[in-house]
């Protein structure tokens, strides 16, 4: 592939203290893919969503976003690609205190030029998209876990995002609403014509939603492919990790996982 | 943003300022005019109520109420956001939190503790007018005459200018404590109680400095 990536992380180290989460990971994110990252819970997954966003700063290595390095980028600037990236949390993250409407308005009132009545417009549009028109008054307390993820996917949406950030998209969810979650993301994506990075260590809906999959484990890209090479992998952690056998090298908890490294 | 603010920090304070003001002053007037009265000089309660309160009370006391009552909303709220994410939400978004989040609360607390201490100071007055007209047989009309006499422009001043400092100070211990939140609810609630603490100790701590300082220079 010898197109420019939308996004690059380049031999990117990250400690916390004496712990490293990420050590060395190379990942290219190319325009239109849905990339699903797999790994273990607490292995650094969502960390590598926060590098994106130049949230958390790498120890070493280099963030690019097109040809922008994420880390040198002033706060202003910063704030400018941020607004050009959605990210949809794994507990949504919505703003308590504010109606659907006003998180929805949020970003635009805040960043944008639009007047009330463009901004009520594009509202009512991305809650449509999303299945959920009418909720404009509820409060984010009102609705359940799988309502309140589709709110911030649109959310997300409102400054039409380039790249599209999912930390644990079906996390918490009946497999249902999982469902619904998973196929919203892919018609969105191919609808906008999106790129999107989705975390996630459920199997199902990582297949499902995938055009390339990664795998991290013990803060390394262990692979990295399409889900058919994924289904097909001999690499016995990536081959435990598909199947969900309790038998293979993954160790259960982070202390096995840094005494083994 | 700074409407909602604004209207939560001020106007949702003043019956709770009013009152603990009109008891305080109540008070004072009371035990002062006990003493005084022994001297045969309880005509001067209304000159030492106007000075206590306008340069020393009126500031501090409406101080400890917000610190109280709205250092421990904000630090309870930026902290309930900060740990469900909310904050990092508002980040990711491009939009700076400090400017979003800090700087409404800040401008609502620092621009309104002035207008909440001079209310504090006229229910003092009120207070302490009505027991010393009850208990001294001061009359009304001569004890705010007292009042206004014996006030100076720079008392006025330097009890203003007290109050929006200790609002700024308050308003940013509670806003640091509340972003600076980690450990869940027990530590939103860790928090809360450091921030009132932390506050008040702070504004007590800085009216001491400041009347030195203003006692040093003035003379």
């Amino acid at each position: 592939m010898s197109e420019t990536p939308l996004v690059h992380l380049d031999n990117i180290m990250l400690r916390f203290g004496e712990k490293t989460v990420l050590d060395g990971i190379n990942l290219k994110v190319f325009g239109k893919d849905r990339l699903v990252i797999l790994g273990q819970s607490g292995g650094g997954k969502s960390t590598m969503l926060r590098l994106i966003l130049g949230i958390l700063k790498p120890t070493s290595g280099v963030v690019r976003y097109r040809h922008l390095q994420v880390q040198r980028l002033s706060r202003s600037k910063l704030n400018l690609l941020r607004s050009r990236i959605g990210m949809v949390y794994q507990y949504s993250a919505l703003i308590s205190s504010m109606t659907v409407r006003e998180n929805l308005a949020l970003p635009v009132e805040e960043l944008g030029r639009s007047s009330k009545k463009e901004i009520d417009r594009l509202v009512k549009q991305n809650l449509a998209i999303v299945g959920m028109s009418g909720t404009e008054g509820n409060m984010p307390a009102e609705l359940s876990g799988g309502m309140r993820k589709r709110v911030s996917l649109a959310r997300a949406l409102m400054m039409e995002p380039e790249l599209i950030l999912f930390d644990e998209p079906s996390a918490g969810l009946d497999p249902v609403i999982s469902s619904v979650i998973d196929e919203l993301i892919i018609s969105l994506t191919e609808k906008t014509n999106t790129t999107s990075v989705i975390v996630t260590h459920e199997m199902e809906s990582a297949f499902r939603i995938a055009t390339r999959m990664a795998m991290l484990y013990q803060g390394k890209i262990i692979e990295d492919g399409t889900p058919d090479r994924f289904r097909a992998s001999d690499n016995p952690v990536v081959h435990q990790f598909v199947t969900g056998t309790t038998e293979g090298p993954i160790m259960e908890t982070p202390a096995h996982a840094d005494s083994a490294k | 943003m700074l409407f909602a603010q604004t209207d939560r920090t001020g106007v949702g304070s003043v019956p709770l300022v009013l009152m603990v003001s009109f008891f305080l002053g109540l008070t004072m007037a009371l035990l002062t005019g006990y003493q005084l009265e022994k001297f045969g000089t309880e005509r001067l309660v209304p000159t030492l109520i106007a000075i206590a309160f306008t340069r020393e009370l009126g500031p501090l006391l409406t101080g400890i109420v917000l610190a109280a009552r709205i250092g421990a909303a904000y630090t309870a709220e930026l902290g309930t956001m900060q740990v469900s994410e909310e904050v990092e939400a508002i980040e990711a978004m491009g939009i700076g939190p400090l400017r979003f989040l800090v700087a409404p609360r800040l401008v609502a607390i620092a621009s309104l503790m002035p207008c909440l201490s001079v209310l504090s100071c006229v229910a003092a007055f009120v207070g302490s007018a009505l027991i010393s007209w009850a208990t001294l047989n001061l009359v009304p009309a001569f004890y705010f005459d007292a009042i206004m006499t014996s006030l100076i422009i720079s008392d006025i001043v330097i009890g203003l200018f007290k109050a929006m400092f200790f609002g700024l100070l308050i308003g940013l211990i509670a806003c640091y404590q509340g972003l600076t939140v980690t450990g869940g609810a027990e530590g939103v609630g860790r928090a809360t109680t450091d921030s009132v603490v932390v506050s008040i100790t702070t504004v007590i701590g800085f009216d001491t400095l400041f009347n030195i300082m203003v006692t040093k220079i003035t003379g």
